[in-house]
């Protein structure tokens, strides 16, 4: 049952994640980067992490993603304006990115285990979760703070009228 | 750690003194002092007591380069005099951002959990994306900006992937932890290949090695003249620690699965870099590329890592970095952030300026690796440690591409002494930081024996 589920929101992730590439117009674009998102956050649900999923849906699809859509309507960008490349280039990376995938094929085909099995059933529990991040995590979970400092004072800077 | 935490103290200091128009007015020499006192505690930390040790190990090696790093920061300080004059009442955001970075680049060296090279990785890359994009009034530094963030968080993609491979493979995030595991299993997963691949690809991507590299002359020309240094010294300097760092703590006994690809990596990392370079006209463009073949010989030191090379990095850091910031702060002395700098303006510079002249010539002579500047130590120490290790073909690719080098550098020497174009005034003044860092060049060229015994 469960290895079913799988293989169905596997097939789904990876279905809209390829729309998300293969759509002519941004809005479909970002629609389908949306579900690919609820999609992989039912397989957090399915290795047991329920707090993930939940800021999955909540953080990316909700927030970040309805950003992006806002951003694309404002500026007027549902149109393709896509400019074509040489020949040449569309080879070459043709050939580049093919290569890449051949190598993460062969590197996961040894180490392939389909079924979604997690080291420890209950880690992805919040409280376990929340036990991690304040013990054994504390110290690069602060370090946190100076990156999201500088992040902020950073867009500050940027968007800032003379 | 302590280290850490006040670099990040100071930088939150330069952020609020903005508030008070007095306060303002000193928040560079604030900073300055800071850092000094910051370098100072840093030497008595060599041995101390340790806080979070599977996160963030402050060993000698990080000790080390941490004042480097803390030198170097304070020397751009000095040097960013009138660099922030287009945004005079939000100077102090700048500066706070900088220093930002020099945190991010304190996790970068010290990391012994591979989720505190990531979170340096970060906080030095999004400080940097803002910082090159600083000048808003101008379309290439907005350019440079957008350029270097698309392309990293690109790379930042790839390094996350390696380390989530590695993850996979081996059950934990620390350094020592994926050392041992490599230690005691005798077949590895090919996943853990992989993993070390994509890690590879995204550090080389952050230390500019092609064919990564491309990012790097067009950020290096857009971006204001003070970010470009603190890119081409700090940051080059912190990257190559924290690859080197990483490789030799978790992945040294697989170095014969990896080395290959490295060994691609420098070879276009030599020709490409010392080739272009040939073509350029513009300054900057010109020292982009230099930095680019630079860290082809600092890649050296990172493939030959199976005999302890760290004693040859360090040297050839910070003769590089001496060399790198010397020139960009002759840039900085002699053009502004809007237009591009052509070689040929440095024309009659032996005339106008005879002392910052000769200061350049060494800082350019140390750079070709012309003894008994410290470049040619720097040099000859990676290159041995390579020799020593058995990798004779690009070791040998290495000197001949650094005689192309000499062109290039010579060509620099050769329009500061040749005549002026029209009638210059003499002055006879260079910037204190030109006076440091030829001096470093000198000095460490001399005695060699003053890094070397650090460790």
């Amino acid at each position: 049952m469960l290895l079913y589920l799988f293989y169905i929101l596997s097939a789904i992730t990876v279905g809209c994640a390829l729309l998300t590439i293969f759509s002519k117009n941004p809005v479909y674009s970002v629609l389908f980067v949306i579900a690919t998102f609820f999609s992989i956050a039912g397989h957090f649900i399915l290795l047991n992490a329920q707090f993930l999923a939940i800021v999955q849906v909540i953080v990316y699809a909700g927030a970040i993603m309805v950003l992006f859509l806002t951003v694309l309507m404002y500026l007027n960008l549902n149109k393709s304006v896509e400019s074509s490349k040489p020949l040449l280039i569309k080879i070459a990376a043709m050939v580049s990115g093919g290569l890449l995938f051949l190598v993460l094929i062969a590197s996961f085909k040894s180490g392939l285990s389909i079924a979604p099995t997690s080291v420890r059933g209950d880690a992805g529990l919040i409280k376990n979760l929340g036990n991690t991040l304040f013990t054994e995590y504390l110290f690069p979970f602060e370090a946190t703070a100076v990156l999201f400092l500088s992040t902020m004072a950073g867009a500050i800077t940027l968007t800032r009228k003379k | 750690m302590n280290i850490l935490i006040l670099v990040s103290v100071l930088g939150v200091i330069s952020l609020f003194a903005g508030l008070s128009e007095s306060l303002r007015q000193h928040t560079r020499t604030i900073i300055v002092a800071g850092l000094i006192a910051i370098t100072g505690l840093t030497m008595f930390t060599w041995n101390a007591k340790q806080f979070f040790p599977e996160m963030l190990n402050f060993d000698k090696y990080a000790a080390v380069f941490t004042t480097v790093i803390l030198v170097i920061s304070t020397l751009i300080f000095v040097l960013s005099k009138d660099q922030f004059n287009h945004d005079e009442i939000h100077k102090g955001d700048y500066y706070g951002i900088m220093l930002f970075t020099v945190a991010g680049a304190i996790m970068m060296v010290s990391f012994s959990n591979l989720t505190m090279l990531f979170l340096g990785i970060e906080t030095l890359s999004v400080s940097l994306y803002t910082l090159a994009g600083s000048r808003k009034d101008l379309l290439k530094s907005s350019e440079a900006a957008f350029k270097y963030f698309l392309l990293g968080a690109f790379a930042t993609g790839f390094l996350l992937f390696g380390i989530a491979f590695i993850y996979g493979a081996t059950g934990t995030f620390s350094v020592s932890g994926i050392s041992d595991y490599v230690h005691n299993t005798p077949q590895l997963p090919a996943i853990f290949y992989g993993g070390v691949i994509l890690i590879m690809i995204g550090l080389l991507f952050k230390v500019s090695a092609a064919p990564f590299h491309f990012w790097a002359p067009d950020v290096y020309e857009g971006s204001p003249n003070i970010i470009t240094s603190f890119m081409a010294t700090a940051v080059k300097v912190t990257a190559f620690a924290a690859f080197y760092r990483l490789f030799s703590g978790a992945f040294v006994d697989v170095n014969e699965k990896w080395d290959n690809a490295l060994i691609i990596a420098i070879a276009l990392t030599l020709l490409i870099g010392n080739f272009t370079a040939l073509a350029q006209t513009g300054l900057k463009r010109l020292l982009a590329y230099s930095g680019i073949a630079n860290a082809g010989y600092m890649l050296l030191a990172v493939l030959a890592l199976k005999n302890d090379a760290s004693n040859a990095l360090l040297y050839y850091s910070i003769s590089y970095a001496a060399a790198s910031l010397g020139a960009f702060a002759v840039l900085i002395s002699v053009s502004d952030d809007e237009k591009t700098f052509e070689i040929s303006s440095l024309k009659g510079m032996s005339k106008s300026n005879p002392l910052q002249a000769v200061l350049f010539t060494i800082i350019m002579l140390s750079m070709a690796g012309i003894p008994p500047m410290a470049g040619f130590f720097g040099k000859y120490m990676v290159l041995s440690a390579a020799i020593k290790e058995g990798y004779l073909a690009i070791s040998l690719l290495a000197i001949l591409t650094s005689l192309v080098g000499i062109y290039y550098y010579f060509k620099v020497i050769a329009a500061v002494y040749s005549a002026p174009d029209t009638e210059v005034q003499t002055e006879n003044k260079a910037n204190i930081v030109v006076f440091i860092c030829a001096g470093i060049s000198l000095v460490i060229g001399a005695y060699p024996d003053l890094i070397l015994n650090l460790f």
